[in-house]
């Protein structure tokens, strides 16, 4: 009897979605099925069954995506939706792939070899794992403390696409942080919002910022909202449920409390990114129609901004600081942050 | 009645129990989500369990430079420490071992989990584990003093440590009724020390599963497990600290413990869906300056109470 | 017969873990080994019937032991531990120390004349210990304990490099303290 097979197939798939500049609308689709058919998004490859990219990936992303690739366990399966309309059979056929135990196996079994090659070639290496140490540095108390290289991104869940945020962190506070575009389009520059409903670019926004403030929940209904409205649902039974949603995330004092004092750009920022991030998700949630900076101005604005705002903070603020300023990366072009273009 | 010590056979029963309770946990928390993303809650019973079949086939992963032993030793404690820690909890009037400082027994148990989320943490050799690990580290200094405070008031109601003498204590008034407070502050740190709903900070999305980000296959499915049956016993000690025990009329004392325990758990579980994660920057200084002092003023109330009745 | 085997598994495990904190290469390792050592004391004081001194001991060890582990790593140079690592320092010195000292306890052990169990064990192990060790001078002992927090706090306060100038102004006007990382209160 066939078990691995018998459990496979009982299994839910969980993704791991990965969005290049530019694959929004791919993102979106994905993001639908995946909702509607009651599958899981993995937070990290090591959880995951199935890796996903979204969009064009350009020469920069596709080895990140080999990197995660390489870190997801298996059983698993690698899947490309480059265009919207293309998500639900990549998606049919990704799980069919993942049930197909015998290439499973053979894949396993390939790796395994792959690695035992590599651990013989380098054996007697110094270092365990071959990785480096740690360097060290002063903190902001004065006391030297490792300094730990990390990049944030771009193959991160809820973040913006192709975002690379290089860090230096020292526990988890940021010390030295530089934003940089990976697969920046040259020219064509047009955002996928353009011409769709302002309020589900803020929906998307917001989904995005509580995923990350730990509220999967609201997360998940936002986006199911947010599906609602491209697909041009406008009757009275989505606004309702809009109505509601919307109350119920602009009175959680828990997330007010989360997010205030966060992130404070001054005034001299775009006037949608000014005020703390609780500032920045109460006014896309504003039912008077503020919406998020899905414009290329404001974009350029958000990724300049970045660096100075999350240096200093913790991780959890750092994601939160990021979430609340949205940047549309396929909004922005060939855009190279801090003016080196 | 109360206090009695149950046959050895039914020890087996303990992580039955738990397992039972926490799979139900599960199952709510999938039927809240599918509900959240307009699917059928109905297929929500099994995905626990597919969950689970899932995580048996995949692959355990090695990471580079990782402290293999320390990283699983990290996830089975967990589970280990649900299953010692309920060995105290009276199911009826009957607790496993009824010892005579089973609410110290408890804290103890509860606090192994600290030592398990660092060594996950630790062990797997990542960033986010090692800033998970920390995180829940913080959560624990935190949410710590205000728990032992609030079981300080139940032992202090009852003036005795064992576990049998606070339920029978409890039979005029319970507990929940005579010190809301610490039964509050209970249940908040309950969330805390399952790392649960608001208190997830440490396995949180924004560091891509912080302490578990690495984890795999059944490494994650056993913490996974865990995590669930310690929901479950921290769900179950609330009913003999503040909710009475087994005292209720008409059905058998076994059953009201399990109603009262299922009742606790539904409203973790709910909370849990209902509430964004609570920042620990934030929460450390709110829970010394207003928790900590609530607890203490607490405990002067019910040893005023306990003086003069 | 049980209490023996558990006695000596706890004996032997207590003093293997001890030493394996010298061997373990690996400061997170080393804290753990240390923790285990604690852990086998606290069941052997259980067995002594001393189960609230006992359940105690695991309590606060374990606690105390995570909080050390942050600090051990925060401060000890190869802090991850990665790379082979040594806590033993002038190791000749060191093993006579050690090595006289546990001498001269086992001899203890030995040649004290120790006075024969007599009536039953009191009801409450915990409470007789108190008594025997403390006696009149609880009050004392409690104020002692006050003290001793006292110090720790005030203590904490002169180290901290940041005072309320720092952070209300040379005045003490400013509304919101002026913090690295604000706290939930905002005070």
């Amino acid at each position: 009897m066939d078990v691995t097979g018998w459990l496979l197939r009982r299994a839910v798939p969980r993704a791991f979605v990965v969005t290049a500049v530019g694959g929004t609308g791919a993102r979106l689709a994905v993001e639908a099925e995946l909702r509607e058919r009651g599958w899981y998004e993995a937070a990290s490859p090591a959880e995951a069954d199935m890796l996903v990219a979204c969009g064009h990936p350009c020469a920069e992303l596709s080895p990140v995506l080999d990197r995660v690739w390489d870190q997801m366990p298996g059983p698993r399966v690698r899947a490309a939706a480059a265009a919207p309309e293309r998500a639900a059979g990549v998606l049919d056929r990704a799980r069919a792939e993942l049930l197909d135990t015998a290439a499973q196996r053979r894949d396993a079994e390939e790796r395994d070899g792959a690695a035992r090659g590599r651990a013989r070639e380098e054996g007697g290496e110094d270092m365990p794992g071959g990785l480096p140490m740690a360097d060290r540095g002063e903190d902001r108390d004065g006391l030297t403390l490792d300094r730990l290289h990390v990049s944030l991104g771009p193959a991160l869940p809820a973040w913006p696409a192709g975002l690379s945020l290089s860090t230096v962190v020292q526990g988890d506070v940021v010390q030295e942080a530089r934003v940089r575009l990976v697969g920046a389009r040259e020219g064509g520059s047009s955002s996928f919002w353009e011409g769709k409903p302002a309020r589900a670019a803020s929906l998307d926004a917001a989904q995005n910022l509580l995923a990350v403030a730990g509220w999967p929940a609201a997360a998940l209904e936002g986006r199911r909202l947010r599906d609602a409205l491209l697909r041009g649902e406008d009757g009275p039974r989505t606004r309702e449920r809009l109505r509601r949603w919307t109350l119920r995330v602009r009175r959680s004092r828990l997330l007010r409390w989360a997010t205030a004092g966060l992130g404070e750009a001054d005034g001299r920022a775009p006037a949608g990114l000014r005020g703390d991030v609780a500032d920045r998700w109460s006014r896309w949630l504003d039912p008077d129609g503020g919406f998020p900076p899905y414009r290329a101005d404001a974009s350029r604005a958000a990724l300049d901004l970045l660096p100075g705002l999350v240096i200093g903070q913790e991780l959890a603020a750092v994601r939160l600081i990021v979430a609340s300023l949205a940047p549309d990366t396929g909004a922005v072009g060939a855009y190279a942050p801090g003016g080196s273009a | 009645m109360n206090g009695t010590t149950a046959p050895l056979w039914a020890a087996p029963l303990v992580p039955a129990l738990l397992l039972a309770l926490g799979y139900g946990a599960a199952a709510g928390t999938a039927a809240l989500r599918a509900r959240a993303a307009g699917a059928a809650p109905s297929a929500a019973l099994a995905a626990p369990a597919r969950e689970s079949a899932r995580l048996l086939v995949q692959r355990r992963r090695t990471v580079p430079g990782a402290d293999v032993l320390l990283w699983r030793l990290g996830g089975a404690l967990v589970p280990v420490a649900a299953v010692l820690g309920a060995l105290v909890v009276p199911l009826g009037p009957t607790a496993v071992s009824d010892l005579s400082v089973g609410v110290v027994w408890f804290n103890a148990m509860e606090v192994l989990v600290w030592a398990a989320l660092w060594m996950l943490g630790w062990g797997s050799n990542s960033v986010w584990g090692l800033v998970g690990g920390y995180r829940f580290l913080v959560q624990g200094l935190s949410y710590e003093l205000p728990h032992m405070f609030a079981l300080t008031c139940a032992a202090l109601g009852a003036g005795s440590l064992r576990v049998g003498d606070v339920v029978a204590a409890q039979e005029q008034v319970w507990f929940a009724a005579l010190m809301p407070a610490a039964f509050a502050v209970y249940l908040v740190s309950a969330m805390a020390m399952a790392f649960w709903g608001p208190f997830g900070a440490p396995v949180g999305r924004d560091l891509a599963g912080g302490a578990v980000a690495e984890l795999s296959g059944v490494d994650r499915l056993v913490l996974g497990v865990g995590r669930y049956m310690f929901l479950a016993l921290v769900a179950a000690m609330a009913v003999p600290l503040f909710l009475g025990g087994d005292a209720g009329p008409l059905l058998p004392g076994w059953v009201w413990t399990l109603a009262k325990t299922a009742g606790v758990l539904g409203l973790l579980v709910w909370l849990g869906h209902r509430l964004p994660a609570v920042r620990m920057d934030r929460f450390a200084e709110a829970a010394w300056v207003v928790l900590v002092p609530v607890t203490l003023l607490q405990a002067l109330a019910v040893a005023v109470y306990v003086l003069v009745r | 017969m049980t209490e023996t085997v558990v006695f000596a598994v706890c004996a032997v495990g207590a003093v293997a873990s001890g030493a394996a904190v010298f061997a373990v290469d690996s400061m997170a390792r080393a804290t753990f080994a240390l923790l285990a050592s604690f852990l086998f004391t606290g069941t052997a004081v259980l067995l002594l019937g001393l189960s609230y001194l006992g359940v105690l001991v695991v309590l606060m060890m374990v606690m105390e032991m995570m909080v050390m582990a942050v600090f051990m790593v925060m401060y000890m140079m190869n802090p991850a531990g990665l790379m082979p690592m040594s806590m033993v320092h002038n190791r000749n010195g060191a093993l006579a120390v050690s090595a006289g000292v546990f001498l001269l306890l086992a001899a203890g052990v030995v040649l004290v004349p120790w006075p024969e169990a007599g009536g039953a064990p009191p009801a409450d192990p915990a409470f007789a210990l108190g008594e025997a060790v403390m006696g009149r001078h609880m009050l004392v002992m409690m104020l002692v304990g006050m003290v001793l927090f006292a110090t720790m706090v005030a203590a904490t306060v002169l180290a901290t490099s940041r005072g309320r100038y720092d952070r209300y102004g040379d005045d003490l006007r400013r509304e919101h303290p002026d913090d690295p990382i604000g706290g939930g209160l905002g005070r």
